[in-house]
């Protein structure tokens, strides 16, 4: 996996909705763009929300807090999310 | 004149002058026209609602007038007015009537961002209301005049009023837009409906409109719990199928059939998250309305709108 | 001092507080006036300070938060905008000084509050202007004029290029490259204008008129250029300036008045004096109206200018019109294209809009 950090373009215009089996609405007041994301988005988002900025293997060790998961397969997963959220204004990768 | 029972042929040159006034719960519209599609639709479809003094507060301001253009020796036409403006190109003479019914829309969608509007027909049964969501031609008017010609209540076959405070639905029962094959199929559905002449070659076709059943005229203020969001499409000869959607997803397309969300912003996020929150989602296919109308009928409320 | 025009709309945004007694059917009137002249959320504001606006009956508050809604959303919209502008504008390196509304709203002034717009106006120097444009198109914007005469006419007569779109966002931007038009017969030294551009705190590279100026700059528009659809709106903006800018600075008045001599804008100055009181009743010293008389045409035009501005300012609405009010605009609309092109290309010009009408209509 690349080493990056990630912040989020501004934490103060996001929105969450509640956990609704397995999924979550993410609200960008900046565009009002409106998007329905997995749970593993929503915990992405929620912990760049708490923080300023992060390691992507920060969220990694986040999203696998109980080491349950497959390491291998979330790599991909995050990689996949990130360029996602990038690419709708959400996150700046700030460094490679 | 306490109501349109009195209309009369003669009383056209005052209701150019001063205007008719009526009370389409929670909106009052003033309308000024002589055109005689226009005052015998208004007397078809509107006879029962309140006709408040013309000194009242009006919402709305609208006129129907033949546009004075050199245009109009060759092919008469009618231009919709909002207050002295004129939001659309003038329409062919014969669609006056549907044209008022189009342009109070365009004002109600331009000018009561006090709701969250989405592009819906509404139906209630108990103070729970069903939200039908689709793009047109999906069937939704279709399936809001069978659901009122069998006994739900008619809160609005185009525009759910959703207050963001309360997250209620606010009625406007209007008259329910039929175009092509749908008005045939309501006719034979619903004999006692009554449906107004048929207009031929609109943009969108072969159009009318269904009177609203009178109860939900004289019910129009009170509002209710949305307690089901519903998708429906009408798909020929396809079995009657209730599906569960994603509540995400319901949010997505809930915004996306709005007519004032992203002006809104946080406050029509958070009144989406609210219902959604609170109401049972599904997608819903059908193809015979007698099918549709047993599967509404078991529709369970949620807890939240049972408790009220 | 006179108190303002019997109109519904300038007594609502004048005399807020006496709202409160007004009926329902007086309500229908100051709504519909308040809407057809854009100043709807305006007015909501003013209750708002007032501390009145819940006590507004239900059916007229209504419409005065939707405009309010309205209004607060296009704010939002122009703060993200003015950053794309800045943007698109990085690599030119050219000072942005943002004009009218969106400069109200991005340097916080009342005149702000309640304001609709339907674009951006942005200054650049106008030997930028090339660059500006170039860098404008670059990044998304398109001409909305695509007549060849339209493109000349803009090019030659007036002091900005014609209006671009963003193709995505449908946003529309008027770049200026000066405060009148380069033949008009009344010229603001721009020059100066730009230079007292103070910069806009936190956004490197943009700037807002400074407080004289920006009067200067909206009389100017409204008074000379002859498009008056929005007039009630934009000389409430006027007013609304003045009196904040009077009130946070005692010298204000007189540097007005001193800088309008300097940049050649007296005449636009005192209409603005003359119509806001007579129609908003803005109180201005005695001694600055006094002085802003050097600005006054001579008696007879006065007269007329009276007689079409007083009409031409109402808002655009039925409740406020005689049977004069559509030539009055009219005339207005002809001195506007009078008084930046020679006659017959004015003659010319006006056949042409008017054949155009023709067409569409």
């Amino acid at each position: 996996m690349t080493l990056r950090v990630v912040t989020l373009c501004s934490a103060a215009r996001l929105k969450m909705s509640p956990l609704w089996q397995d999924e979550c609405v993410v609200f960008d007041a900046a565009s009002c763009n409106t998007y329905a994301v997995p749970k593993l988005s929503a915990q992405i988002l929620e912990m760049l929300q708490a923080e300023k900025a992060l390691k992507t293997s920060t969220i990694l060790a986040g999203i696998n807090a109980k080491g349950d998961l497959d390491e291998q397969e979330l790599i991909r997963v995050l990689d996949i999310t990130l360029e996602e959220f990038q690419r709708l204004g959400l996150i700046e990768i700030i460094a490679s | 004149m306490s109501s349109f029972n009195s209309f009369d042929e003669t009383l056209s040159a005052q209701f150019s002058d001063k205007g008719v006034t009526l009370e389409l719960a929670p909106f009052v519209v003033r309308i000024y026209t002589d055109i005689p599609s226009v005052l015998a639709g208004l007397q078809l479809y509107y006879s029962e609602y309140p006709v408040p003094g013309s000194s009242a507060f009006a919402d709305f301001h609208v006129s129907l007038r033949r546009p004075r253009s050199a245009y109009r020796w060759f092919r008469p036409q009618v231009s919709f007015e909002f207050d002295g403006t004129v939001p659309f190109k003038p329409l062919p003479y014969e669609q006056a009537y549907p044209m008022f019914e189009w342009g109070l829309n365009w004002c109600i969608a331009n000018h009561c961002h006090r709701f969250l509007m989405i592009h819906a027909a509404v139906v209630e049964r108990e103070g729970c209301a069903a939200i039908l969501a689709a793009p047109p031609g999906s069937g939704k008017s279709t399936l809001c005049a069978a659901l009122v010609s069998r006994g739900w209540r008619l809160l609005s076959d185009e525009l759910a009023l959703i207050d963001p405070a309360t997250l209620r639905i606010t009625p406007i029962p209007r008259p329910i837009g039929l175009k092509n094959d749908s008005i045939e199929i309501i006719r034979h559905f619903n004999p006692s409906a009554v449906i107004g002449p048929v207009v031929k070659d609109t943009r969108k076709g072969t159009v009318t409109h269904m009177k609203a059943p009178v109860g939900s005229i004289l019910r129009s203020r009170e509002t209710a719990c949305p307690a089901w969001v519903i998708f429906p499409r009408y798909e020929r000869d396809a079995a009657v199928r209730l599906r569960p959607h994603s509540k995400a997803r319901t949010v997505v397309r809930l915004a996306e059939n709005s007519f004032n969300y992203t002006l809104l912003g946080a406050i029509g996020f958070d009144a989406l998250i609210g219902i959604v929150d609170q109401a049972e989602c599904y997608e819903f296919t059908y193809s015979k309305l007698d099918d549709a109308i047993s599967i509404f009928a078991d529709l369970k409320a949620p807890p939240l709108c049972q408790a009220r | 001092m006179s108190g303002p025009m019997n109109v519904a709309a300038a007594k609502a945004l004048t005399c807020t507080e006496t709202l409160i007694d007004c009926s329902l059917g007086d309500w229908d009137i100051v709504i519909r006036q308040c809407r057809a002249a854009k100043v709807l959320a305006k007015l909501a504001a003013r209750l708002e300070d007032h501390g009145l606006l819940d006590l507004i009956p239900e059916a007229p508050r209504r419409h005065l938060i939707s405009a309010h809604l309205v209004a607060r959303r296009q704010n939002q919209a122009v703060e993200i905008e003015v950053e794309q502008i800045r943007k698109a504008l990085a690599r030119t390196q050219a000072p942005i000084v943002l004009l009218k509304g969106a400069a109200y709203a991005m340097a916080g002034l009342p005149a702000a509050r309640g304001r609709v717009f339907a674009d951006i106006d942005i200054l650049v120097p106008r030997e930028r202007l090339a660059d500006v444009e170039a860098a404008l198109m670059l990044h998304g914007w398109i001409s909305t004029h695509h007549d060849a005469y339209d493109q000349r006419y803009y090019r030659q007569w007036m002091h900005e290029i014609p209006p671009m779109q963003h193709i995505k966002r449908g946003t529309v931007i008027d770049v200026h490259h000066a405060i009148t038009p380069i033949t008009s017969r009344i010229r603001a030294d721009s020059k100066k204008m730009l230079a007292a551009a103070a910069p806009l705190p936190g956004h490197d590279r943009l700037f807002v008129l400074a407080p004289e100026d920006m009067v200067l700059h909206s009389a100017t528009h409204l008074f000379l250029e002859g498009e008056l659809d929005s007039g009630f709106r934009d000389l409430a903006d006027i007013d609304t300036l003045l009196t904040h800018f009077a009130a946070a600075d005692d010298s204000f008045w007189e540097r007005l008045m001193e800088r309008a001599v300097e940049v050649g804008l007296a005449r636009p100055l005192f209409y603005a004096f003359r119509y806001t009181e007579k129609i908003l009743g803005t109180r201005i010293p005695p001694r600055i109206q006094a002085k802003a008389a050097v600005g006054s045409p001579a008696r007879p035009l006065l007269s007329l200018m009276d007689a079409l501005f007083l009409r031409a300012l109402r808002p655009k609405h039925s409740t406020v019109a005689d049977r004069f009010t559509g030539i009055a605009r009219w005339m207005l609309y002809v001195r506007g294209h009078w008084l930046r092109m020679p006659l017959p290309l004015l003659v010319y010009h006006l056949a042409r809009k008017a054949l155009a009408v023709e067409q569409s209509g």
